[in-house]
């Protein structure tokens, strides 16, 4: 269990890291998006949540069209990180908060330990959700991801354990000391 | 942030992303979103099928059932022969191949011969209506039972050539 690098600045360390659960041979970051790649296991998620398709938010779209969404988002979401990756570090790039946004649309402020989130920048209906904790205004960690089904995350039983899994790492984080008192006014 | 490099090595672990290669996979092969379509396709066929599943497919295909596995998951460069034998064991069609409708022949100065055609696309087969066809000279409609006997039949008749290379540039 920790966290290892997807793409870092070799000088300062801030950069996107994922992380890396007990009893898992790979980070959550690589886990997701493989799982995301694979067509069979997006068929059966998507039949296995049948219910919850009736959803207004997926505008009577057929199961067929809502299976080739998500490989899509999946290569953009490999270019959006993959730009963010070569556009480097230096002091006029973007940060990654300006890639990732607070997990909560009416959480206004950043902060240490914050739970975030992303997704694709274009599209109508946009179905995947990278978790992250926010470490610094240019350093996250991936704690997971999921198929957005329902509005609120507590709704459905994969997004609520991402909301645990979330927990799970910030908890680690701080009981580590991974940030001081002296961080906070650096972070913020 | 003081010492972060050193407080991330502290909480880092021995396991390696294959973010990196795995993405540049995914952007490169730019065919998997085909090899995607096509095993949501199987998918569903063995969705509502009683009789068939993923180790009679291998079986029905003589391939290895970790073959099939790597076929559904969308991962799989197949051949067209693969792709055949996959649409035989369904008893369904994968794919759909855009059919030209040849639409309008016309006579242009010193007998030479321009053929407009448009690709009607996302249409099966069995939905293209055959076009009324102009008479033109000799031309008897009814030894014409597809569009490339048209083609062969107006060449047989006049400017060969000039019909090829209107073929060939898709004008």
């Amino acid at each position: 269990m920790g966290i290892v690098p997807i793409f870092v600045d070799d000088n300062t360390g801030e950069g996107l890291y994922s992380f890396v659960y007990d009893g898992n041979l790979e980070p959550e970051y690589d886990r997701i998006m493989n799982l995301w790649s694979n067509v069979q296991y997006v068929s059966e998620y998507f039949l296995n949540n049948l219910k919850y398709l009736k959803d207004p938010f997926f505008d009577g779209q057929s199961l067929d069209s809502l299976i080739s969404l998500i490989y899509p988002e999946v290569l953009e979401l490999d270019d959006m990180f993959q730009d963010y990756n070569e556009a480097g570090f230096g002091q006029f790039a973007k940060t990654l908060q300006q890639i990732f946004r607070p997990l909560f649309d009416d959480d206004y402020r950043l902060s240490i330990y914050q739970s975030a989130k992303t997704s694709v920048q274009r599209g109508r209906i946009k179905l995947l959700r990278i978790y992250a904790i926010r470490m610094g205004p240019n350093a996250y960690v991936i704690t997971g991801g999921s198929i957005k089904l329902t509005k609120k995350m507590q709704d459905h039983p994969d997004s609520n354990k991402e909301l645990e899994k979330l927990e799970f790492v910030r908890r680690y984080l701080k009981s580590n000391n991974f940030l001081i008192e002296d961080d906070l006014k650096d972070i913020l | 942030m003081k010492d972060f490099k050193k407080r991330i090595e502290n909480i880092s672990t021995p396991v390696e992303s294959k973010w990196r290669e795995n993405a540049k996979q995914r952007r490169s092969n730019k065919w998997l979103t085909y090899s995607g379509e096509i095993a949501k396709r199987i998918l569903s066929v063995l969705e509502n099928r009683d009789d068939l599943n993923q180790s009679k497919l291998a079986e029905a295909l003589n391939v290895t059932p970790q073959q099939i596995s790597k076929i559904v998951k969308g991962q799989e460069n197949m051949t067209l022969e693969t792709i055949y034998k996959l649409s035989q064991a369904l008893n369904c069609e994968l794919i759909i191949f855009p059919t030209y409708k040849w639409n309008l022949v016309e006579l242009g100065s010193q007998n030479q011969i321009s053929i407009r055609s448009e690709l009607k696309l996302n249409l099966p087969f069995s939905q293209i209506q055959p076009e009324p066809v102009l008479q033109m000279g000799n031309f008897n409609r009814s030894k014409v039972a597809s569009p490339t006997m048209y083609v062969a039949h107006l060449a047989s008749n006049v400017e060969t050539t000039t019909v090829a290379n209107k073929i060939k540039t898709g004008s």
